[in-house]
């Protein structure tokens, strides 16, 4: 057999020299089935990953992203921050250690693919077509799951410290939700659990949040009943002022604004705590008329990641301030914020 | 059709529209979320009026509530159906709509901007008092409203006499631009989802949640619009020959149309302010009456503000008895019965679009 | 020409274009009451132009008209309207309405804004349509109608204006020949209760017997003006409109008609 150059292929071992030269059809035949074969090896994702890579560069695109991100890795593990989400976060107030850290504006493939990450965390509602660029590129992308509860975040948590190599501090992390979520629950079963009702508003028609919502969720950890859900309501639905008026619940929950603006009267909160005060239909809803609205930070009043249990606690002690304020002086309680 | 006998069909149908408004308005109080009906809906309208002491304060809220509602809902159909029917006389063309003058667009881009404001992304350095804040959106969208047409007819105007063709073109250009702005405001705010949902949510109309200043805002707007009604009836019925013709006979056209724009866009913008972006009214309503009753904007004018109303708030009846509370947002329900309506329009009358 | 009375006067009327071209040059008209004046005139000489002036619809570069004295570019449009009447060749849009409807609206100028029509109102507009031969048509749809008995309406209209002048554009332009000699008819009927009649028209030979006064018109200037038989001067009807042409003096008229040998 003549010596000549011998290439592995998945063909199999060939003599390729042998093949040029006696049968040129053949040979031209096998190597575009070889040319197939190794571009739809290209192609396909690599699926579960290596036990043995580490991600050393990781890019989080959402703000649940940022927030697994973040609490899983070092700094300089990050290799950029989404811009516009970065807001919605528990970064929105940058501490030190992410000062220098990139940022990137959209998501879009080529921003991030400029940026040279190994892994990006995404969200399972952001734009498709960018991932699957991505994917094609050869970027690994993790899909968080939809966060449903604590113990989705938890699960998410586990799978996210195994990929990254941080097993260990994600049980850590996960261990430390169980407690924060024990005491929670110890708290609100130690006294009645007050009806509340999630409100949104810009002075259009106003909107609630029922079951199986984040927010929702975030009212139940944090021992509130959520008025809207038991009234029937599922996920995000409108509520006219009657219709809140026939919930009448104890307490009302708010998002604070992510940039509150000037105000002279000082605790002015976002625009929904502005309707709720200045309509005159709701002005005897009981809520209303005892200043029982509890306005969260808009960064939490939207999260969608394991950060609902510190929005439960945050709603939990405000509920617990205005329990005691209405104790000690029955006539005088303002709205708290943040 | 008998002239005598047109306006005696006219009249009877003008009372039957009052009759049904009435019983709609209080079919309209007496349907809500909350199971309150009957006999103490009945006392607490009557105590709006201060005829009876009223209920207790959240009930008596809630009977508020509805008759805004009704009232808003009555007001707004009824400008928006004279605007429509004066911007038809005004085009000489049954396709007409208020939005044509720039009215929808411009109102659109002051919600927005009022939303903004609202949302804190643009700083106004001024404190916004809780009840100034509440009538920030539709005293924007007014302002908004009416700066779009006062420049659509400005620049119509520019160069001297204000064809109705310049008007119809400008008023394209000037909507174009004004959308322009505004998707880049949606765009731009994508990322404040809180403001961008409310200027989204904006743009399907919101008769909830209407308060006394909504409804008497459109009711102002439709009183001073139908006051000018008698100074260009008669007029606008000669513009159907042709303005040239309509000049020949005496008529002062550039009179004619400056009152019927601002007639329209004053009806038209109040309407906005008072219950967001709601189409199509102001192109069926009038067709309606065409189709049932009469051509004469002598008498099409007047029965279009009762014809509208019963309109808007029959739909608003029907749709909450029929879907229950909050389903569907006036806009979205007029755009689903308004668009295949046009079609039907179009094909009725394809006949005699060569002529247009 | 010159009667006592002079109604209606145009003086030295210009209409240049912003081009510099002049569709009017110089055009100077006296009519009395009871007067009808026909310009005639090959195709652009300016014949619509210069009715349009007339009738105050178009504001002249130079010049003035005026009725009764008073120069028509000061008055406002319904003031204008109850002074001089305008009659369209045809109507940019036909309304679907009814002729009386129609009719009526020609009282515009009459008709108090707060009050509505009267019964004088109405009274012209019977008149108008029995006089102009349409009374049978009130109840009928404009749209509805043939060419000529649009016309008529038109002109009913016209007459029910009750203004001492009335304008006509080419009248007969798609009308067969009972048609025109009805219309022709009608508006001599219309001059004989004492308004001023001026029309446009290329009906020569009927224009001969039924107006006073003839002006030709070619390019905006005014080449002949007077009695129909001193203007429609066979030398000068050929050399403004060509020599396919037979003309022959009849019935106190001129018989104008275009003839050729063809093929």
């Amino acid at each position: 057999m003549p010596t000549g150059p011998r290439l592995p292929s998945v063909a199999g071992s060939f003599d390729l020299f042998h093949l040029t030269f006696r049968a040129p059809r053949r040979a031209a035949l096998l190597g575009l089935a070889a040319l197939t074969a190794l571009c739809a090896c290209q192609r396909e994702a690599p699926g579960a990953p290596p036990a043995a890579t580490r991600a050393v560069r990781v890019i989080p695109t959402s703000a649940s992203a940022v927030d697994f991100a973040s609490a899983l890795l070092e700094p300089e593990r990050i290799v950029a921050l989404p811009e516009q989400a970065l807001e919605y976060s528990v970064l929105h107030t940058l501490p030190a250690s992410f000062a220098s850290t990139a940022r990137f504006d959209v998501y879009l493939a080529e921003p991030i693919l400029a940026l040279g990450p190994d892994l990006v965390l995404a969200d399972a509602f952001q734009a498709p077509e960018t991932t699957q660029r991505l994917v094609q590129a050869g970027v690994e992308v993790f899909t968080l799951p939809v966060i449903g509860s604590w113990r989705d975040a938890c699960a998410a948590l586990l799978q996210l410290g195994e990929r990254f190599g941080r097993a260990e501090r994600a049980r850590e992390l996960c261990a430390e939700l169980d407690a924060r979520v024990a005491r929670l629950e110890q708290r609100a079963s130690s006294g009645p659990r007050p009806r509340a009702v999630v409100y949104s508003s810009f002075g259009g028609v106003g909107s609630t949040a029922g079951a199986d919502t984040t927010i929702g969720d975030v009212l139940r950890l944090a021992g509130l009943d959520n008025a809207a859900a038991l009234a029937g309501r599922t996920g995000h639905s409108d509520l006219s002022f009657e219709a809140l008026i026939a919930l009448d619940p104890e307490l009302i929950v708010v998002s604070a604004p992510l940039k509150a603006p000037p105000s002279a009267q000082g605790d002015l909160g976002g625009a929904s705590e502005r309707v709720l005060l200045s309509s005159p239909a709701l002005a005897e809803l009981r809520a209303v008329r005892e200043r029982r609205i509890v306005a969260l930070p808009a960064w939490l009043f939207a999260t969608n990641s394991f950060e609902i249990v510190r929005a439960a606690e945050l709603l939990r002690e405000q509920v617990d301030l205005l329990a005691a304020d209405s104790a000690a002086t029955p006539a005088d309680a303002g709205s708290r914020a943040r | 059709m008998n002239p005598r006998s047109e306006r005696k069909r006219a009249w009877i149908l003008g009372v039957l529209l009052v009759a049904a408004l009435f019983a709609l308005l209080l079919k309209s109080a007496a349907l809500g979320p909350s199971g309150l009906r009957g006999a103490s809906v009945a006392r607490g309208l009557l105590a709006i009026v201060g005829l009876t002491p009223p209920l207790e304060p959240n009930h008596q809220a809630i009977v508020e509530l509805r008759a805004w509602r009704g009232l808003c809902a009555a007001g707004v159909g009824g400008a928006l159906a004279l605007a429509g029917a004066l911007v038809q006389g005004m085009f000489r063309n049954p396709l007409a709509s208020p939005s044509l003058i720039g009215v929808t667009g411009g109102a659109s881009l002051g919600a927005a901007l009022g939303f903004l404001i609202l949302g804190g992304v643009v700083p106004t350095g001024l404190a916004l008092g809780a009840a100034w804040s509440a009538l920030l959106v539709p005293t924007l969208a007014f302002a908004g409203a009416a700066a779009t047409t006062a420049v659509v007819a400005l620049v119509a105007a520019l160069h001297g006499r204000t064809s109705v063709t310049s008007l119809l073109l400008v008023g394209i250009a000037v909507n174009l631009c004004v959308a322009g702005l505004f998707a880049a405001i949606q765009y731009l705010t994508l990322a404040e989802w809180e403001v961008g949902k409310a200027i989204l949510a904006w743009t399907f109309g919101a008769l909830d949640d209407r308060s006394a200043a909504h409804a008497a805002t459109v009711w102002i707007g439709l009183t001073l619009a139908a006051l000018c009604v008698p100074l260009v009836a008669r007029e606008l019925d000669l513009f159907r020959s042709g303005e040239d013709d309509a000049q020949a006979l005496g008529v002062d056209t550039r009179r004619v149309k400056t009152i019927a724009l601002v007639a329209s866009s004053l009806a038209a913008s109040a309407a906005v302010a008072a219950a967001g972006q709601i189409g199509f009214v102001g192109l069926v309503v009038p067709h309606l009456l065409r189709l049932t009753c009469t051509s004469n904007y002598r008498l099409l004018l007047w029965l279009s503000i009762p014809a509208g109303a019963v309109f808007l708030l029959g739909a608003d009846v029907l749709q909450r008895i029929v879907l229950g509370d909050g389903v569907l947002q006036p806009g979205v329900m007029m755009s689903l019965v308004g668009g295949p309506f046009f079609l039907f329009l179009l094909l009725r009358q394809r006949r005699e679009i060569a002529h247009w | 020409m010159s009667t006592p009375s002079t109604r209606l006067e145009a003086r030295a009327l210009v209409l240049a274009y912003p081009s510099g071209a002049r569709a009017l040059d110089g055009v100077n008209l006296k009519l009395a009451s009871g007067e009808m004046l026909a310009i005639v005139g090959p195709n652009g000489a300016g014949k619509s132009t210069l009715l349009r002036c007339l009738a105050g619809l178009l504001a002249p570069t130079a010049g003035a008209v005026e009725i009764d004295g008073a120069p028509l570019g000061a008055l406002r449009p319904l003031e204008r309207a109850r002074r001089v009447a305008y009659v369209p060749q045809y109507l940019s849009a036909v309304p679907d309405v009814l002729v009386e409807d129609f009719v009526l609206g020609g009282r515009y100028a009459h008709i108090d804004r707060w009050r509505g029509p009267t019964r004088a109102d109405l009274e012209a507009v019977d008149a108008a349509l029995s006089a102009c031969g349409v009374a049978e048509l009130r109840e009928r749809l404009l749209t509805e109608l043939s060419g000529g008995q649009r016309q008529r309406v038109l002109l009913a209209r016209a007459a029910a204006q009750s203004a001492p002048v009335i304008v006509v554009d080419e009248p007969t332009a798609a009308l067969d020949p009972a048609h025109q000699v009805a219309v022709f008819g009608l508006l001599a009927s219309l001059a004989r209760e004492g308004r001023c009649v001026v029309l446009a028209t290329h009906e020569l030979s009927l224009a001969s017997r039924a107006a006073d006064a003839i002006a030709l018109l070619v390019c905006g200037r005014l080449r002949a003006v007077g009695a129909p038989r001193e203007v429609l001067q066979p030398a000068l009807l050929r050399e403004v409109y060509g020599p396919d042409l037979l003309i022959e003096a009849r019935d106190g008229g001129v018989l104008v008609a275009p003839w050729a040998r063809l093929g």
